[in-house]
């Protein structure tokens, strides 16, 4: 067990340690290791700022973080599949100034040094990376330098394009006061860690799957970024099956199966699903990355849906084989830019039957998500996960959380996004418990009694009285199907 | 639709489990075989209702009981990727048990419940 200093990024921050946290949760699962493992190494990450913010009150964003991994190898297979990762590192020494981290550096043991101290064939690159300050190549070089009396002591050659190690020197110096980039900035960093770069996130495979450049996007599509955490929180990797009920242009689904996830989606709108032309649709998008397509397309509605139920079969059957998805993934339509809506049956002659386009209607968002449990509850293997978006405004409270909540499911994150001052959301990711856990009396009607956050978002939201979804369906006559 | 979506789907009206395929133009399209994945679904599978699709679509009568995860029958999971992963429905229908009909158009079945009026 050695200490490693986690980089996160600067985006998103709600976000990056609940991602660490389940990246770390598959890749242990995935090498079929003890459950254990993953709650030792949640109890490990700790903030590497937090005794400076107890000195003065501060609510800058924190990126710095320490964590234990087992070996180089473990945080390379966590760190690189991170999006939120900007680098893991093993530290060597960490201090509040860089004189004392040399000093620090200086009393170690050349065991430290073990790989680069090697053979003349090590070759390594020394980074600079100071976070909240610019420095010009100047200074940079003189702060590299300083280290000079270690790095001198390592036999391989220097070489900044093609080299085995890297070694990173990494500046915690963001301003007490004033702004990043005063140029008469006199102050000095608030410490600074020195280690071996171990694992990059992976941001530049992110950056491939830029919404920009796109064949097929509607106006929800998710941006790329926001894809990849949602697939990480959904355990995606080469041996799960995953499904979007509100797939629309598909764009979480492509982050699965970027991944290598085998992926279906579902829609009750006819136009996304059949797309633009043969190439501005869903299978467009993953040809387009040249990825496999989704073993299934389905037009349906989440409120009868025509999925698996177990919950019915699994009666008399051994629970381990119950549930047949391995993750459920979604973005709502909330009633904002995509209305809620359910499929409105129609007596129709049955000649018309196959070429007809159905009608539907609005439905109140609480109806979509209690059947997007129902629906998880019935198909979601063991420690299958649900992750899905709820919008809410900036009153949202820690409270509101326990509006969403289950029988059948744990809580594992619930990250808030703030998209404007007033409009945030929250993305909620659940674990299914053992099936055999389950309580037998009827697990749905839980979100039907209460008042949720999310009800009536688009009138909370534009404070617009006359958007509530009962004023909405007097509109038109609804006939609901029983 | 590949069929192994089909295993997953029931009917949303009555609840029943499964439907009944009919396809009327079926395509292969190939993909890159796992053994993880393969092995992973199985026990998800109505193996039956496997061995019957395979003996529709004229892959052959597979083994009585399900392969398990330590299985060493290897052909009979290359099978089961061709049948479950590269077997794409492109049109057809589904059928419940009690008449009403699911149209599987382009690759895409319709699984809402239109009320079918008979009396006119």
């Amino acid at each position: 067990m050695q200490k490693y200093l986690v980089v996160l990024r600067d985006i998103h921050k709600d976000f990056g340690i609940p991602e660490l946290l389940s990246v770390f949760s598959l890749v242990n699962r995935s090498l079929n290791r003890c459950k254990s493992l993953e709650e030792s190494f949640a109890n490990s990450i700790c903030s590497a700022s937090a005794h400076l913010e107890t000195e003065k009150k501060n609510t800058k964003p924190n990126i710095f973080y320490f964590a234990n991994f087992q070996s180089d190898h473990e945080a390379f297979l966590v760190g690189s599949r991170c999006v939120l990762v900007r680098a893991i590192i093993r530290l060597w020494s960490y201090a509040p100034s860089h004189e004392l981290c040399l000093k620090q550096l200086q009393s170690l043991g050349k065991d430290t040094f073990k790989e680069l101290l090697k053979s003349e064939s090590e070759s390594f690159r020394c980074k600079l990376f100071s976070y909240g300050r610019k420095y010009s190549q100047s200074e940079t070089v003189d702060r590299i330098n300083f280290y000079s009396s270690i790095l001198q002591q390592f036999p391989g050659k220097i070489n900044l394009k093609d080299f085995r190690h890297e070694i990173w020197i990494v500046e915690d110096s963001f301003p007490t006061t004033g702004h990043t980039n005063n140029p008469n900035r006199t102050d000095l960093p608030r410490q600074v860690f020195v280690g071996l770069l171990v694992a990059q996130g992976c941001a530049d495979k992110v950056q491939t799957y830029t919404l920009k450049k796109r064949n097929f996007i509607g106006t929800t599509s998710m941006d790329a970024e926001l894809s990849f955490l949602m697939a990480n929180f959904a355990l995606a990797d080469k041996s799960k099956l995953i499904l979007d009920p509100f797939v629309g242009t598909a764009s979480i689904l492509i982050s699965c199966a970027a991944f290598g996830a085998k992926t279906i989606g579902s829609d009750l709108s006819f136009t996304v699903l059949k797309g633009k032309s043969d190439d501005e649709n869903i299978l467009s998008n993953f040809r387009q990355y040249r990825l496999p397509e989704p073993l299934g397309i389905v037009r349906c509605d989440i409120l009868h849906n025509p999925w698996r139920h177990d919950t019915l079969v699994c009666s008399n059957r051994n629970f381990d084989s119950c549930g047949w998805l391995d993750a459920i993934v979604a973005d709502l339509p909330y009633g904002v830019r995509e209305s809620s809506r359910e499929f409105v049956g129609e007596k129709l002659h049955s000649k018309f039957v196959l070429n007809h386009i159905p009608k539907t209607a609005r439905v109140g968002l609480e109806h979509l998500v209690s059947s997007l449990f129902e629906f998880a509850a019935s198909s979601l293997v063991k420690e299958g996960r649900l992750v899905f978006w709820l919008p809410c405004t900036d009153e949202f409270s820690e409270h509101d959380k326990s509006n969403i909540c289950h029988p059948s499911f744990r809580l594992i994150a619930a990250c808030r996004q703030i998209v404007t001052r007033r409009f945030h959301r929250i993305l909620f990711v659940l674990e299914r418990k053992e099936w055999n856990d389950d309580p037998m009396e009827d697990r749905t009607g839980t979100f039907y009694n209460q008042s949720p956050f999310y009800k009536d978002f688009a009138a909370k939201l534009f404070r617009e009285e006359q958007r509530k979804e009962v004023d909405l369906w007097k509109k038109g006559p609804s006939r609901r199907i029983e | 639709m590949r069929l192994l979506t089909y295993h997953f789907l029931q009917c949303p009206k009555t609840k029943t489990f499964p439907l009944l395929l009919e396809p009327t133009q079926v395509e292969t399209i190939e993909t890159e075989y796992n053994k993880e994945f393969i092995l992973r679904m199985i026990p998800r599978l109505d193996w039956n209702l496997v061995r019957q699709v395979s003996k529709q679509f004229a892959f052959g009568e597979l083994p009585p009981v399900a392969p398990h995860n330590d299985t060493t029958d290897e052909e009979t999971l290359r099978l089961l990727h061709k049948l479950l992963l590269e077997t794409h429905i492109k049109e057809g229908v589904l059928k419940s048990q009690d008449g009403t009909i699911y149209p599987i158009k382009d690759g895409i079945p319709n699984m809402l419940i239109t009320q079918v009026n008979q009396d006119e």
